[in-house]
Parts: C-alpha cells; sequence; structure tokens
C-alpha cells in the first residue's frame, strides 16, 4: 500500500480522521451518577495511593534493597505477631444470631456485631485465568456473612480497574468484581458492621505493572437479604 | 481554567466535574473511538472513564497529572470495552452523500489504503491499538506513554515496535490477500 517510509505519515493521517466531539450521552449518565453520588467525607483519604503515584520513583538503586529488606522485616515481625497470638481460624462460617435484625438497618452504625465477638476471618483463594496466585482474607464485622468462595471469571479484563462491581447474584448473595495485575495480591475484605459498608484492601504491584489486568470475583453469601446498589466499597 | 475545576471537583463539587467532563470528553471519545473503532463501544468507555474519574479524584494528589489519568483511564476502559465485546458484529461507515462522485485516481488509492489500514488496523490486539493511537493520535512521546500505562520507557518502546511491526504485517497479508483475489477474478 505505501513505503515503510510513509507508514508513520500515512497512519498518523488515518488516525486523524474520525470524531474529536464526544456525543452528549455518556456524559450525562456520569454527570447524573455524579450528582446521585456525592462524596461521602473521607477522614482517611490521605492515607488511600495516588493512582499516579510509582514506586521507587525518586529512590536511587541503593535505597531498593533498603526498602525491601525493611519490608520483609515488617512481614517477619508481623508472622512472629500472629505466632504469639494464635493462628487466626482460616475458615469460619459464623452462624447468624437468632436476635439479628432480619433486615437491613438504614443507619449504618445501627447495627453492630450481633455475636459481640471478633471478627471472624475467610480465606478465599481466588480462581483468576492468568498470574500468580490472588487471595482475599475476609473480615466480617456484621456477623452476617454465611459464605465466601471465588468466582470463575473469564481470560481477559472485563472488569473496570478502579472499582468493585456488586451485583446481586439472588436476595441473600453478592457478586464482587473488579481488575488488578496479574501479581501475587493478597487482599483483605472487611465488611463493616453494616454488611452494605465494604473496604477491600489491595497491596500495590511492584513487581510486574502493566496496563492490561486480569478479573477477580468474589461470591458473598449472608444470612440476610443485601441490596447490591445499596453496597458502597472502599478500594484502598 | 481545567486545574480550577480539577480542584474543585475534588472537592466534590458537582457543577465543576459537569463543566470539566464537558472539557475532556471530546478528547476521551476520540481517543476511545480510535482503539475501538466503534461509536457505541467508545460512547461506553468514555461513561465509564468520568464515573471513575469522579469516583478516584480525591485519590489524585497532583492536579496537574490529571490529563496523564485520564488517557491512562479512558485506555484501560478502551481496552475493557473491546475484551468484553463478544457481539462480534462489525461497525458500518457511512458514506457522505455526494459518495455517487467518482473520485480521482490518486483518491482511488487513498480509499484503498484507509479501508487496508481499517482491516490491519482491526486485526491487532486492543493494547496494540492502544499504543498505537496514543504515539500517532495523541502525539505521545516515549515517556509520556510509559507514563500513561505504567510501565518502564524501554518496555513501552518494545511495545511500539512490536505493534507497527504486527500492524505491517497485517498490511502485508491484507495486500497479498488482495492481489491473490484481483488474479482469480
Amino acid at each position: 500500500m505505501t513505503t515503510l517510509n510513509d507508514f508513520d505519515r500515512v497512519l498518523g493521517e488515518w488516525l486523524n480522521e474520525g470524531p474529536n466531539r464526544a456525543p452528549d450521552r455518556p456524559v450525562d449518565l456520569a454527570v447524573e451518577h455524579a450528582r446521585s453520588h456525592p462524596r461521602r467525607p473521607d477522614l482517611i483519604g490521605f492515607l488511600r495511593p495516588d493512582p499516579m503515584a510509582r514506586p521507587f520513583r525518586g529512590l536511587g538503586m541503593g535505597l531498593r534493597p533498603a526498602m525491601i529488606l525493611a519490608t520483609l522485616a515488617l512481614l517477619l515481625a508481623a508472622v512472629v505477631a500472629i505466632g504469639v497470638g494464635g493462628p487466626k481460624p482460616s475458615v469460619v462460617l459464623p452462624n447468624p444470631s437468632p436476635s439479628a435484625s432480619p433486615s437491613l438497618s438504614p443507619n449504618p452504625s445501627s447495627s453492630p456485631n450481633p455475636t459481640g465477638t471478633a471478627p471472624a476471618g475467610i480465606l478465599v483463594d481466588l480462581t483468576v485465568a492468568a498470574g500468580q496466585p490472588q487471595t482475599v482474607d475476609v473480615i466480617d464485622e456484621s456477623g452476617t456473612l454465611n459464605e465466601a468462595s471465588s468466582g470463575s471469571p473469564t481470560d481477559g479484563q472485563g472488569f473496570p480497574s478502579d472499582t468493585v462491581e456488586v451485583t446481586n447474584i439472588d436476595a441473600n448473595t453478592l457478586q464482587l468484581g473488579w481488575a488488578g495485575f496479574p501479581c501475587r495480591t493478597d487482599h483483605e475484605l472487611r465488611i463493616g458492621s453494616d454488611p452494605r459498608v465494604m473496604t477491600l484492601v489491595r497491596p500495590p504491584c511492584d513487581s510486574v505493572t502493566d496496563s492490561i489486568g486480569i478479573d477477580r470475583i468474589l461470591i458473598l453469601r449472608f444470612s440476610e437479604p443485601i441490596v447490591a446498589a445499596e453496597v458502597a466499597i472502599t478500594i484502598q | 481554567m481545567q486545574r480550577d475545576l480539577v480542584e474543585r471537583a475534588r472537592r466534590g463539587e458537582t457543577e465543576a466535574f459537569d463543566a470539566l467532563a464537558r472539557l475532556v470528553s471530546g478528547r476521551l471519545f476520540a481517543v476511545a473511538y480510535r482503539i475501538l473503532r466503534d461509536h457505541y463501544l467508545a460512547e461506553d468507555a468514555v461513561q465509564q472513564t468520568l464515573i471513575t474519574i469522579w469516583n478516584e479524584l480525591p485519590r489524585l494528589r497532583e492536579p496537574d497529572r490529571f490529563d496523564a489519568w485520564t488517557y491512562r483511564l479512558i485506555v484501560r476502559s478502551s481496552v475493557a470495552e473491546a475484551r468484553r465485546e463478544r457481539r462480534g458484529g462489525t461497525s458500518i461507515q457511512l458514506l457522505p452523500e455526494d459518495a455517487d462522485v467518482s473520485p480521482a485516481p490518486d483518491q482511488y488509492r487513498a480509499v484503498a489504503d484507509r479501508d487496508q489500514l481499517e482491516r490491519g488496523f482491526r486485526r491487532l490486539t486492543p493494547e496494540q491499538r492502544a499504543i498505537l493511537v496514543l504515539q500517532h493520535y495523541a502525539g505521545q512521546s516515549l515517556a509520556e506513554i510509559a507514563d500513561v500505562l505504567g510501565i518502564p520507557v524501554g518496555t513501552a518502546g518494545s511495545r511500539l515496535h512490536y505493534a507497527t511491526r504486527a500492524l505491517r504485517a497485517a498490511l502485508e497479508a491484507d495486500g497479498r490477500n488482495v492481489a491473490a483475489e484481483g488474479r482469480l477474478a
């Protein structure tokens, strides 16, 4: 079609053809979303990672080993602390208390853990189509979580990277879907005293940085009905 | 003006976000369309990107990085849309009303080039299309592309090289097919 010399020029000209103005529909819908989802005060926002931050940027090569050693030391300290404090139950299926309210309270702070015990953790090995192993430690403070298990994502990235998509499988079951880098990631999902308020802790991935992520799907079965549209998940 | 809107939208002012979204949507749509080659998929990618901007804007520490961040978001959304597309449909490019006017011979060549490019470009992976769009449409340098994609500069250069090579290979294969069909006719 063309010589290799003017390949770049032809490609550039061809790409320049086409629309440069967005239709109103996606903008209107996004603005409508913003109006219907006003931001809540985020008291720990300063702790959240900058989406454009680059790990180790500005550090000399000599500092990288120090950072790695410090991280290893922290991990070792955490392992020792867990060993001293006793093992955390890996799978606990707390039955809902008979006294638990059968319906969700409209006030997030008025639904404390009905068991009055420390939150139980459920360690879930996530099924992923590619990459390193992925886990989620689900900490339930509401006492309404019956079961947590992995879904079966397909190959490729179907979920957005910066949000968690929540859908109802049935009245008591939620599906959480999100995407991330295919490096080994040990997530933590904290379900608050109101099960509609959750926090997903996603550690940064230092070893693999790729523009394309892989999907994770987590299935949560509750003892009470829960509506996906009312669930707010913060990613840390 | 944009920086002021970014600052105000970060604080949660929906009016500022409205203005900001309308200010940047054209750029986002243009990039998404060129990656996806589909008007409706590009709309979906823009909508998803704008919603992510609203949700995640408070985390962006440096407002000056807004443009690079939004390029990153629209590329990710576009790649996700491309992967999600299972319909397998093809878009139809409408001809202008005066399309029956016979073009000059060199215009025939230009049309053939564009058709070949369209076919060849569609054969690339979404990631390959994205990196070509960032360089040849958005005019970004390798360092800027690396920043947008969150990858080292060397990796960006390598990906650009392979994307360019893949497109050339697709065009050459297409040219051979056209020539073979011509001989059979």
